[in-house]
């Protein structure tokens, strides 16, 4: 076992709504009463196995994030315990950014001082959209209105860091509508936004309205046409495009989400959570493993074992060189064309000789050691992707 | 056993009429399978041709039959195969046989495959002995039928027999008839031998198995035996029936159906309708009727995947050793790799063998456009035999080409006479004689280009006919005509394996038409794809694959990187079907495109 001491992510599930979305296909679940004791227990049982593990023990933690699910649903005490048990379990980083995830319909202005004086320092808001008409749309259980308070809510708490995010390009949905939600989202100042492209993701409602045909997407030109307004909007009020969906103020980007894309390690707590490990044995290039998705197994495996590993996969040169890209060409900067090739011991040209064509193509670009995909290749971005594999 | 109690006869029916069904009643009647043991159709064994409903390799098969007469006899069932490209085949079957039941549907009357086959038989000087099948359907009309038959084949039907292969019902009325309608075979088992092959196949463990009739003579275990047309030499070392599993015998004579095994390397030691005869004891003269098989129709095989390309090997050397009368050999192309020119008798022999590398090989391959072969002469006075578009020279080298014509034999009701004159005028054919055969039915024999034959003559005849129509063919030499190579360009560049050589006053549909469906075929990519026809430096037909614009995830994060990667695994995994030619992803049904306009 080779022992990295980088520091490493955590991310906690909380896999309870109060609602499903119909165009979510996250591990999350509506219960009767959501268990939140017992499920804290398990969270906490489940850490003091990693503090445990020679792969984990020791190592400064950077980021924490709360997601979901709707972390929100859980009391800012149960927050709280959890990352008493992290602090005790591990060092963290005197900046270490503490994100929890928070739903507008379940924010009613007491929970947040709480969540503060828990330790988070950083909340994302599930806002998708401020027209009544698109939340409505969207399964979403808030109302405009109630989007717009908890913003409020939010910076009142005193979180100078937060973010929130807006869906866009959803069937029917015109220019001028997205317009109006980009300006009443800059109302806000936020120092980092998301905004995504709606997808109809295999297993959701939305995906069967689609295939059956009764929901249609926007055509190609609407979606680019949107995805344009939004990067110019956010540029004119200083958010600069860092990811193909994440736009943040200078400094201000997600670490916790950077980690992902620059392939860092990362642990995985709670129902159906990833985590990853680099290079942990022999001729492998690194170990993906997951959780248990359901939370009554889970909690019913943490209560037995401890731990409630159900896959792992171990990455071999290949997987590891084409995931080092895909996810680092998600960021407008790029990848550094050294760390991959000392990586994998060649550089990225080589390794993969279609990037010549890309680079000819103007998909590509590489400057001061960063290789990247230009403006038009983002709009691609999977289609070269698929190349990696 | 003496010639008067040995019967040879095949079975002629349209597809669906019940032919298989009825040979699996007659095996079982004959106690040659029983009831239980029997799978559904026996004699059609390999699946594609299940799958066709049609019959690819005759089976025959030896019954014991106890006749009323008290007497025992031996029934040889020889199947035929039954489609156009395997003309040849059925001619041998039907050789070797001296009777022909002819099975017709008791609802759908006389149909047109059947036709040609009885027209065969009958020139062969078969006895043919129709059955109304089916006869238990609600909706069957045996009087009609009976009458269908006299009109449309000419063929007394009085004595008809009347039977329900699927109830069981005149399989003793046939059986009979066989024994008592059909001659036996003629012929003198003191005479030299002569035995004539009908068929042969590859079995692994014991090399070529040949199917054969004998017709004078004898051959026994440890026989030296030649191949009249091949010259080959080989000892004897089995030699047996099919009843229907494999029984050894120690002699077969005159008048016997069996097969031998003599340390055959490969069938193409053996062609179909030589004559077999005693090394040491030679017959004078063969038996009629033998042509060497050649193949008719060309097209290039490709793995879509250059990993498999040994593979591809592999595989048509094992298909070879089965069938002889397709050819391969290596070739390669500018944008396709490397691959192998192929041989085939027409154009369902090419997709039969295309199905099964793909199939039982489990490979992935692009065909090319099928092509005859033409004979070039250049200016230089030099003649070339072109098989391949690509080897044709330049315009201004070629003083003439001149391309195989066929002369086609066209049966069909009056009633369709129109609509098939007009495909025939549109096929380039030349009218050689129209005759009326009887109130009804016309026969008609027209010249017309190898070329135009394997596109869809055979599927568009059977459309305006509504399947009446049947047709036999035979090669009638060669005939200049005005021929033009016809290109496929891409972003620009030509793409060998599309290339066509096409009648210049159609170059411009079919370049039309396979651009338009070319278009459709590929998918959009993350550049423009300019597809044209042109021949030679001129464009005659222009369309253009938009280029994709966006094509992202909006999402990437919460750590589940595995099921991303799977997602482009998966995707990555779709494209392996497709041919990377430049820059553009081609894919398999592009090229097959091509075969089809």
């Amino acid at each position: 076992m080779i022992h990295c001491k980088e520091p490493f992510s955590l991310y906690i599930h909380i896999p309870y709504c109060i609602s499903k979305c119909p165009y979510c296909d996250f591990n999350s679940h509506v219960v009767a009463e959501i268990p939140e004791r017992n499920y804290t227990d398990a969270l906490l049982r489940e850490l003091e196995h990693y503090d445990n593990s020679d792969n984990w023990r020791g190592r400064t933690v950077q980021s924490i994030f709360f997601g979901g699910g709707t972390p929100s649903t859980f009391k800012p005490s149960s927050i709280g315990n959890i990352l008493e048990q992290i602090s005790t379990a591990f060092p963290l980083e005197s900046d270490c950014e503490i994100t929890l995830e928070a739903n507008p319909g379940t924010v009613d202005g007491t929970n947040f001082p709480g969540y503060r004086d828990a330790g988070v320092n950083r909340i994302s808001v599930g806002i998708q959209s401020f027209q009544p008409r698109l939340l409505k749309f969207l399964g979403r259980v808030h109302t405009a209105d109630e989007g717009r308070k908890a913003l409020d809510v939010v910076r009142q708490a005193g979180f100078a860091d937060f973010s929130f995010d807006l869906i866009f390009a959803n069937p029917g949905q015109t220019l001028a509508e997205l317009e109006a939600d980009l300006n009443v989202a800059l109302e806000y100042r936020p120092p980092h936004l998301s905004a995504y492209n709606l997808t109809f993701e295999e297993g959701t409602p939305f995906h069967h309205e689609y295939r059956s045909g009764r929901l249609r997407s926007l055509t190609e030109d609407e979606e680019i046409a949107m995805a344009e307004l939004i990067e110019q909007t956010f540029f004119a009020a200083g958010l600069q495009r860092y990811e193909i969906s994440n736009y943040a103020l200078p400094g201000c980007h997600s670490r916790h989400n950077m980690n992902y894309w620059q392939n860092g390690d990362y642990l995985g707590i709670g129902a159906g959570a990833h985590s990853y490990l680099r290079a942990a044995s022999g001729f492998m290039f690194g170990t993906r493993w997951s959780n248990e998705k359901s939370p009554g197994r889970y909690m019913a495996a943490i209560a037995d074992a401890g731990i409630a590993v159900t896959d792992r996969e171990e990455l071999d040169r290949i997987k590891a060189a084409g995931e080092f890209l895909f996810l680092g060409l998600r960021m407008t900067r790029g990848v550094s064309s050294e760390a991959f090739s000392s990586r994998f011991g060649k550089s990225p040209a080589d390794f993969y000789p279609k990037i010549k064509i890309w680079i000819e193509a103007d998909l590509m670009e590489e400057t001061k050691g960063f290789l990247r995909l230009t403006h038009r290749g983002l709009l691609l971005a999977n289609s070269i992707f698929v190349e990696f594999m | 056993m003496s010639l008067e109690h040995i019967r040879n006869f095949s079975i002629i029916a349209h597809i669906d009429h019940g032919k298989s069904t009825l040979a699996d009643r007659l095996l079982e009647f004959t106690g040659a399978v029983s009831a239980r043991e029997r799978t559904d159709q026996i004699l059609d064994s390999m699946d594609l041709e299940r799958e066709r409903g049609i019959t690819i390799k005759a089976s025959p098969v030896c019954l014991r039959y106890r006749a009323r007469d008290g007497k025992e006899y031996k029934l040889n069932l020889i199947d035929t195969p039954g489609h156009v490209d395997f003309t040849y085949e059925v001619s041998r079957s039907l050789a070797a046989c001296e009777g022909a039941l002819l099975i017709v549907d008791a609802a759908q009357g006389v149909e047109a495959q059947t036709v040609a086959n009885v027209h065969m038989a009958l020139d062969h000087n078969l006895e043919v002995l129709p059955v109304i099948n089916k006869i238990d359907l609600p909706s069957a009309d045996p009087e009609r039928v009976r009458k269908d038959i006299e009109d449309v084949i000419g063929l007394d039907a009085s004595n008809a027999i009347l039977a329900s292969a699927k109830e069981g019902i005149g399989t003793e009325e046939i059986l009979e008839g066989i024994v008592q309608r059909f001659p036996h075979p003629k012929g003198s088992i003191d005479d030299p031998l002569r035995a004539l092959i009908i068929d042969c196949w590859f079995d692994p463990y014991h090399g070529a198995v040949v199917m054969m009739r004998v017709f004078d003579g004898k051959m026994a275990k440890g026989s030296r035996i030649r191949m009249m047309f091949s010259g080959n030499v080989f000892e004897v070392t089995r030699l047996g029936v099919f009843s229907p599993g494999p029984v050894e015998v120690a002699e077969l004579g005159a008048g016997e159906v069996g097969f031998l095994m003599a340390a055959i390397k490969e069938v193409a030691e053996t062609r179909i309708g030589d004559t077999i005869t005693l090394a040491d004891q030679p017959a004078g003269e063969p038996l009629p009727g033998f042509k060497p098989m050649k193949p008719m129709v060309f097209s290039g095989l490709y793995p879509t995947d250059a990993n498999q390309y040994q593979s591809l090997r592999e595989a048509l050397d094992k298909l070879r050793l089965n069938d002889s009368s397709f050819t391969f050999e290596p070739e390669t192309s500018q944008a396709l790799g490397f691959g192998f020119r192929c041989g085939f008798l027409g154009l369902l022999h090419m997709d039969i063998i295309r199905e099964r590398l793909e199939r039982e090989f489990a490979l992935s391959l692009i065909t090319t456009a099928a092509t005859v072969v033409y004979r070039v002469t250049k200016t230089s006075g030099e003649t070339l035999q072109i098989d391949n578009p690509v080897r044709l020279p330049a315009e201004g080298d070629i003083e003439q080409i001149e391309e195989p014509v066929i002369q086609a034999a066209i049966h069909l009701p009056q009633e369709f006479l129109g609509g098939v004159l007009g495909l025939c005028e549109e096929k380039r054919g030349t009218q050689k004689e129209i005759r009326y055969l009887g109130p009804k039915r016309v026969m008609i024999v027209y010249q017309l280009p190898l070329n135009e034959i394997v596109v869809d003559f055979y599927d568009r005849l059977k459309s305006v006919s509504r399947g009446y129509a049947s047709m036999e063919y035979e090669m009638a030499g060669y005939r200049a005509a005005d021929l033009v190579k016809l290109d496929v360009r891409i972003n620009g560049d030509v793409v060998d394996a599309m290339s066509m050589i096409v009648h210049r006053d159609k170059a411009y549909y079919r370049g039309r038409d396979l651009v338009q469906k070319m278009r459709e075929l590929i998918p959009r990519q993350m550049f423009e794809v300019v597809i044209q026809a042109a021949i030679g430096s001129r464009i005659v037909s222009r369309e253009a694959v938009k280029a994709l614009r966006k094509n992202v995830t909006a999402k990437c994060y919460g750590g589940d990187i595995t099921r991303k990667r799977k997602l482009l695994e998966r995707q990555k995994e779709g494209k392996k079907r497709m041919k990377q030619v430049g820059k553009v992803e081609i894919p398999q049904e592009a090229f097959l495109a091509a075969l089809k306009v």
